[in-house]
């Protein structure tokens, strides 16, 4: 108990207290809530969001949580990839129904093109910006 | 206005709570002022949360608060007549004799330091993903959360099947704040660890006949390093601390019926209504409580209370079970059927799930000795006192534990062992404060007989 007593300081008093420290932590961005609320706010509203995660990588299925947490009400699909890419899950969905696909911890199939990177290890990648075919 | 807002959340909860608590023990001349605070707050938590919930299926936003609001303040005006008509009295009990005293403090300051050092800690992953969320979703909705989101596959991993007792607590505070805070929100973590703290030292002061003896194991709590800082402890905002203080309340005032014909019996039925409305495992905890209630009721020939006393527990399970469903909740992937066929296909789990609990037991950086005392309890109980009070204690703890083990045979997960390692630990944390009442029935027992031993040595000698 006396550790806890010690370690970190009181605060912030902030609303989104949690969710920001979590993702200072894991991908370095400062005011994250607010950050990625508003990246997704220019996404074509009433269409999924898809979360790619690592399989058996706690840290990025944690992220990828957060982010669906963070992209309410806009519906989300969480994938599961197994492998270093995603190249064959990307491939399999439909484009027209999602408005983005987000990449925790791994890297974006080169042939969607150029994410944005929204901080260390998370690329978010607006669907009209690419051309979903391999 | 953020901390005016809290504080208006806080009162209208307690106020709420405290005319449940004293219309539950209306005609009780004496009432303990320590023991209604924390009554208050358990029975305030539950009524705001199921209010907001059954309310909310018909009103939305400022008429929903309004509504909730005015239902705690006329709880606590009813209450408060109801006492005032049977002319009960506040009283506060000061510690007597330095032992007193010191072990009194140490729980005050024990209170305070969590209290402060949950401030500097953030909401652990299921206190964010599985109870927190589902307040902020409720809060950007008019105070209900969207049915779409009971269905929302994508975010099947927040269990949208759990119930709302700790998020809907979480959203009247969020109502009144006016924002979803989860700065501010944290306080109601150590404020479980405070109420169940003092009940401890309440309900084993009692039950043991000795204060200094439940103020020991009260003042002991903190030292299990899991209970404050693991996760599931008081800093991570779970609802396991909350289920754990819920089923001591229950059990501490069924076991203080025993020898009481006052009003425990209501409270332990008002205490065990909350623990399915808590957690999923709050079933399994209120059904053993069922089961020992019954055993109680049968033995003072008052099975007919005992049975209404039963109703609201079924009413609040079998409810949110057809909310669900109405829902199209996204099932829980955690557990397959409970068919004969599982059970039988799984039997070679047995030994490797017992090898877990008593690995996670012996674990001293999560318990320290603390399972080692109560296991001393329990077998002192057992042995030596055998009387009613120790069997119901014993079964009380035994029986979690064996059910919760039992669960592991229905695992889905694709390794079950991880299953074990990720949840056990956790659910040991709902039966530790009763497994202290066990201790704290034993410290004075224990006492005496060496006493008695030493005393004949002596004379002997």
């Amino acid at each position: 108990m006396g550790r806890a007593v010690w370690e970190n300081k009181v605060g912030p008093v902030e609303p989104n207290q949690s969710i920001d420290v979590y993702l200072r932590g894991l991908s370095g961005i400062t005011h994250g809530s607010q950050t990625l609320s508003d990246a997704f706010e220019h996404l074509p509203q009433h269409k999924t969001l898809v979360i790619f995660v690592r399989q058996q990588n706690p840290q990025s299925e944690f992220l990828g949580m957060l982010i669906a947490y963070l992209s309410w009400p806009r519906e989300v699909q969480i994938v599961n990839v197994r492998n270093a890419t995603a190249d064959h899950e990307v491939a399999a969905i439909k484009p027209s129904s999602v408005a983005g696909f987000v990449f925790c911890f791994m890297n974006p199939p080169p042939w969607l093109g150029r994410g944005i990177a929204l901080g260390s290890g998370l690329v978010l990648v607006p669907v009209s910006a690419s051309d979903v075919q391999p | 206005m953020i901390l005016v807002g809290l504080l208006g959340g806080y009162l209208t909860l307690l106020l709420g709570g405290l005319g449940v608590a004293l219309l539950v023990t209306r005609g009780e001349p004496r009432l303990n002022i320590i023991e209604y605070c924390c009554l208050a707050w358990l029975f305030g938590t539950g009524v705001v949360s199921l209010l907001l919930w059954i309310c909310g299926t018909f009103i939305p936003g400022i008429a929903l608060q309004a509504i909730v609001a005015i239902a705690c303040v006329f709880l606590g005006f009813v209450g408060w007549r109801v006492k005032q008509r049977a002319a009960a009295q506040f009283i506060l009990p000061i510690p007597r004799g330095f032992v007193e005293w010191l072990l009194a403090s140490c729980v005050v300051a024990e209170i305070a330091t969590l209290l402060f050092a949950s401030c500097k800690h953030s909401l652990g992953w299921d206190g964010l993903l599985n109870w927190e969320i589902k307040a902020r979703y409720a809060f950007m909705n008019d105070g209900v959360i969207p049915a779409s989101y009971y269905s929302d596959s994508g975010r099947a991993f927040s269990h949208p099947e759990y119930p709302l007792g700790i998020p809907f607590t979480e959203l009247w505070l969020y109502l009144w704040m006016g924002q979803a805070n989860q700065f501010w929100v944290k306080t109601i973590f150590p404020l479980f660890y405070a109420a169940g703290s003092l009940l401890l030292a309440l309900l084993g002061s009692r039950i043991s006949g000795q204060r200094w003896s439940g103020l020991l194991v009260a003042a002991l709590v903190p030292f299990i390093p899991y209970f404050v800082t693991g996760p599931g402890g008081v800093f991570v905002a779970y609802a396991d601390i909350p289920l754990n203080v819920f089923y001591l309340a229950a059990l501490g005032y069924l076991i203080y019926s025993l020898d009481h014909n006052g009003t425990s019996m209501s409270m332990y039925a008002g205490c065990s209504t909350l623990l399915p409305w808590i957690k999923r495992e709050g079933l399994i905890l209120w059904l053993v409580l069922a089961l020992l209630g019954l055993v109680v009721s049968l033995r003072g020939k008052k099975l007919q209370p005992f049975l209404l006393s039963l109703l609201p527990g079924l009413f609040v399970t079998v409810s949110w079970q057809i909310y669900l469903a109405v829902r199209h909740a996204v099932p829980s992937s955690d557990f397959s059927g409970l068919t004969v066929r599982t059970l039988h296909e799984n039997m070679d789990r047995i030994v490797p799930i017992c090898r877990a609990l008593v690995r996670e037991m012996a674990d001293l950086s999560h318990w320290s000795i603390f399972w080692l005392l109560a296991g001393f309890g329990l077998f002192y109980l057992l042995v030596r006192v055998r009387n009613m009070r120790s069997y119901l204690l014993t079964s009380a703890i035994l029986m979690p534990i064996i059910l919760y083990c039992i669960t592991y045979l229905f695992s889905e997960w694709p390794s079950y062992t991880a299953h074990i390692t990720s949840s056990l630990p956790r659910l040991l944390l709902h039966i530790v404060s009763a497994a202290w009442l066990a201790v704290a029935l034993v410290l004075p027992f224990s006492l005496k007989v060496k006493r008695k031993h030493v005393t004949s040595f002596s004379l002997n000698n």
